[in-house]
């Protein structure tokens, strides 16, 4: 009776923690361990006979910080990173915004053609985009036809098509949250504006543009760290005269078995990623205060 | 500038006529607005004239027009039909930022990534007023708010009595010629709801400023207008000073709408000494002024809850008959008693101390003081 009394509290003194249960079981060996032993792996030292030797050394992070191939490596992906997250946004931005202030009987049809992309595999569409982007693809074939080229422009395993894909696999990221930042703009504010004396543009510029960076800088969050993490994209559109980061992990780890060089390659990604979102949210704090209490 | 008004424009002047106001220049008028919404009308051949530094209520249900007419003024909606003048200029083709109106909205709609400050200033940046000139404006939006030491904080940091006075400092800083209240009481909790009406009523008036206050609430449009209009299924029903609406109402509506009144249904007779109106039970009124009605016409016999007496013995001269208390409910100043007097239900608001040991179940004789019945024909 005691002992069944005494359990009945443990469990309950314990419930709230029993919910987290199913997440830790699936999280805690197949995300944080692996993290754990690349981390490990990082300072360890590659070795040709071994594979990897237990050391403790920062060999492998000098290495690809100052080697050229890999800091280009760094260089490019990041690169890429900003250049895709802000070609999003600037075409997620008026589409947004068009889906939530003008769209009346189309906004379901938008936002499905929103939600496509994260329901097809990426690999259906990457084939998608290699008709559409090769030598004797639809864009050329156009152009061609057109007389505006003369020859074939390449696109398709080039950056600029690796970019094409890439933009258009993060772009839903960047929609989704604009579009939620957008739709809790109150109308009364945009009434407010205008009736205090401001015109369309000024109420956009002043009212709309800023509610709606919340929305901007947690999209800029999700294509910036699902580009720089990207490995589809690189590999079947890119060019190996551009390396990216993730495929460039992949051939270390299991073309160079260096285990221990692609580890700390690894390591270094997601520190860029925590980097970003550090940045990014004290940059929110600093420049839009208003938008934690919001 | 000749001024070239549709016939009906004289009835409105008439019956803004009688009130010290028409003395005043008219502020703000609207002549024969209308505007639908698909085959809803909301507001319908509206008249109305605003004078100089009037603080005008417009009073009725949710869904009377009241707000559409005041985004009509505002210029967030277009009439169909009619023209809003404002210090003799036709607005109908002002676009809403170009004209000189200040509104509070009901929820205040404060910018939320602007401070204090920022929102007080937006509509002197709008207008491109030199910055030192923006500041000082400010400092004096803040005075006259008491909004002082608040001025950096953003408006989820303020309570709802302080993001009240922001949204009115903000629409007043522009000093715009006419203010547009929208249920700009209606987010406050009762207390300091009434001790803001009192407040902005006291600075509108010193400011002198020409006001039009949206609301459904009878107390709040009593304590805070000079004038009511009163507005029934998109239409102007009667316009005057709280004590004309109340104590001379047009009609049923404004009637039923205004205070609490017992409804009696009667017939008109006529008698050697004069018209009466009588209920099925033997009740007579003598209508003031006289109903414009023939003999056995059916009427409705208003009487309100604060008109009728109850007493313990039959000594009133007009006394309705004995009936039976059902209920006595506490409010305050006045107890609220309900009474079943033969077969009908009567609504008592007597001052507290007088009531206060009448109980369910008791016998009282109901009087209903004399004169104080409007009798309006059935229609």
């Amino acid at each position: 009776m005691a002992a069944g009394a005494r359990f009945a509290r443990a469990v309950r003194r314990a419930g709230p923690w029993l919910w987290l249960l199913p997440a830790m079981t699936v999280l805690v060996p197949f995300f944080l361990l692996p993290v754990a032993v690349l981390l490990r792996n990082s300072v360890y030292r590659d070795d040709p006979g071994a594979l990897i030797v237990p050391d403790f050394v920062a060999t492998n992070y000098l290495r690809i910080i100052t080697d050229p191939y890999y800091a280009d490596v760094f260089v490019n992906t990041l690169m890429v990173a900003f250049g895709v997250s802000f070609a999003a946004l600037m075409i997620g931005y008026p589409f947004a915004y068009y889906l939530v202030r003008w769209a009346g009987r189309s906004r379901p049809f938008l936002l499905w053609a929103v939600y496509t992309p994260l329901i097809v595999s990426v690999i259906v569409r990457v084939f998608g985009w290699m008709v559409i982007t090769a030598d004797s693809g639809l864009i050329n074939t156009a152009l061609l036809s057109m007389g505006v080229i003369e020859r074939p422009v390449r696109l398709l395993y080039e950056v600029a098509g690796m970019v094409i894909g890439l933009t258009h696999r993060y772009l839903p990221l960047m929609v989704l949250p604009l579009v939620n930042s957008m739709a809790k703009i109150d109308r009364a504010l945009l009434a407010a504006s205008v009736g205090l004396g401001a015109g369309a543009a000024r109420t956009q510029l002043y009212v709309v543009l800023p509610l709606s960076i919340p929305g901007a800088v947690a999209g800029f969050q999700l294509v910036f760290a699902g580009v720089l993490s990207d490995f589809v994209l690189p590999n079947l559109m890119g060019t190996t005269r551009f390396r990216m980061l993730a495929p460039t992990i992949y051939d270390e780890a299991v073309a160079n078995l260096s285990w221990a060089t692609s580890a700390a390659m690894a390591i270094v990604m997601l520190l860029l990623v925590v980097a970003m979102l550090v940045c990014t949210n004290l940059a929110l704090r600093r420049f839009a205060p208003w938008a934690r209490t919001l | 500038m000749i001024e070239v008004r549709p016939p009906s424009a004289k009835g409105a002047a008439r019956r803004a006529a009688g009130s010290a106001w028409a003395e005043r220049p008219v502020d703000l008028a609207l002549r024969c607005v209308s505007k639908r919404f698909g085959g809803v009308t909301a507001v319908s051949d509206c008249l109305l004239d605003v004078h100089r530094g009037e603080i005008l209520a417009l009073l009725g249900p949710s869904g009377c027009g009241k707000t559409t007419l005041l985004n009509i003024v505002a210029g967030f909606e277009d009439p169909d039909a009619g023209t809003v003048e404002l210090r003799g200029r036709a607005l109908n083709e002002v676009p809403p930022n170009r004209r000189e109106t200040g509104m509070v909205f009901q929820h205040y709609a404060l910018f939320p990534h602007m401070t204090v400050r920022g929102n007080i200033a937006y509509g002197l940046s709008a207008r491109r007023r030199p910055r030192h000139e923006i500041n000082d404006q400010v400092d004096d939006a803040i005075a006259l708010l008491k909004l002082d030491g608040l001025g950096e904080r953003y408006p989820s940091e303020l309570s709802g009595g302080q993001k009240q006075r922001v949204a009115v400092a903000r629409a007043l800083a522009v000093r715009p010629q006419v203010l547009l209240l929208d249920e700009a009481f209606s987010a406050l909790d009762k207390n300091l709801r009434e001790e803001m009406q009192i407040e902005l009523s006291l600075l509108l008036r010193r400011l002198g400023i020409t006001t039009i206050l949206v609301t459904h609430d009878q107390r709040e449009a009593f304590a805070v207008a000079d004038r009511i209009a009163v507005m029934e299924h998109g239409r102007i029903v009667q316009v005057g000073t709280p004590s004309e609406v109340y104590l001379a109402p047009r009609s049923s509506f404004v009637l039923e709408f205004l205070g609490s009144v017992n409804l009696l249904a009667g017939m008109i007779r006529g008698r050697a000494d004069g018209q009466v109106a009588q209920t099925a039970s033997g009740i007579s009124f003598r209508p003031q002024p006289p109903v414009e009605a023939p003999d056995g016409a059916a009427v409705r016999i208003y009487v309100r809850a604060e008109d009728v007496a109850l007493s313990r013995s039959p000594t009133a001269v007009h006394a309705a008959g004995p009936g039976t208390v059902l209920l006595v409910t506490f409010l305050g100043p006045v107890r609220r008693v309900v009474i079943d007097l033969g077969g009908q239900q009567v609504l008592a608001e007597r001052p507290a101390g007088e009531t206060g040991d009448f109980g369910a179940g008791e016998r009282v004789f109901v009087d209903f003081r004399p004169g104080s019945a409007h009798v309006l024909r059935d229609s």
